[in-house]
């Protein structure tokens, strides 16, 4: 399963959840409706990533920090740590106490994601040159000519 | 238990104090900060009160630009920050934010129970 099958499949099941990006070792993935087209899906993680940073910097001593929640009056931002990377959701404004729920439902995708992000030779998106690009003919066979004779 | 300092809440309601007394109060609660809009520390108390304020500083800056991405105009009135063994909690006041730092208590269970 690519890593867009399991942000979409993370949408489809949780009706809170609206939108999914996902970022692994600098690559960034993400499953979002035309109505945050605007998003800056890099910016983004690295938002989130930064704030998961400075927390390491309390040095608590304990196992870091892993998940966040952001109430906003129009949205919700759930983020969880991943092991080089994040998955931020952005949902409904609902309280943290009533996501909770949901992130049970989210739990559930969090294995097939963590596989999906690590296999990135199956899953990355094709790079837009090679997309355009016209598909290349199979190389011709060399030939070559000693005095007008081919060998 | 963390140890409030009135002078530097001049900016705060007295219903906001009341609330902030009742929460730090728990004795969970292990650490505390309140900083200004603009990211300025007015008072931190309790553990690692050095760096609280300083880091909590950046990190409400920057959900203000997760915020913005969305196009939020409002900043985030709540924040959740959870680990394993703590929880960070900041909070939009009317002209403040404040900070609280809150162990968990099953994890301390946890730790007593793998000494014992």
């Amino acid at each position: 399963m690519s890593v867009e099958t399991v942000l979409k499949k993370i949408c489809d099941h949780n009706a809170e959840v609206t939108g999914c990006i996902a970022s692994h070792g600098g690559t960034v993935f993400h499953e979002l409706p035309e109505m945050y087209e605007l998003i800056d899906a890099n910016g983004m993680c690295e938002h989130v990533e930064n704030m998961f940073t400075l927390m390491d910097g309390l040095e608590t001593g304990a196992d870091p920090f892993d998940q966040l929640f952001l109430e906003y009056q129009e949205h919700s931002v759930a983020a969880r740590r991943l092991e080089d990377g994040v998955l931020v959701l952005i949902a409904t404004p609902v309280a943290r106490a009533d996501f909770k729920k949901t992130q049970v439902g989210v739990n559930l995708f969090l294995k097939p994601l963590k596989r999906a992000l690590v296999e990135p030779v199956a899953t990355a998106p094709a790079a837009p040159e090679a997309a355009e690009a016209p598909a290349a003919k199979p190389a011709a066979p060399v030939k070559r000519m000693y005095r007008g004779v081919a060998y | 238990m963390i140890q409030l300092d009135y002078e530097s809440h001049d900016q705060l309601t007295a219903q906001e104090i009341l609330e902030i007394q009742r929460i730090t109060s728990d004795p969970d609660v292990i650490a505390y900060a309140l900083l200004d809009l603009d990211g300025r520390e007015l008072n931190t108390s309790g553990a690692w009160s050095d760096m609280l304020a300083p880091i909590f500083a950046n990190v409400v800056d920057l959900t203000g630009r997760v915020g913005e991405e969305l196009g939020e105009e409002n900043a985030s009135s709540m924040m959740f920050i959870e680990g394993p063994a703590f929880d960070a909690i900041s909070v939009r006041l009317t002209s403040t934010c404040a900070v609280f730092l809150k162990r968990k208590t099953k994890n301390v269970r946890e730790v007593l129970r793998s000494v014992g």
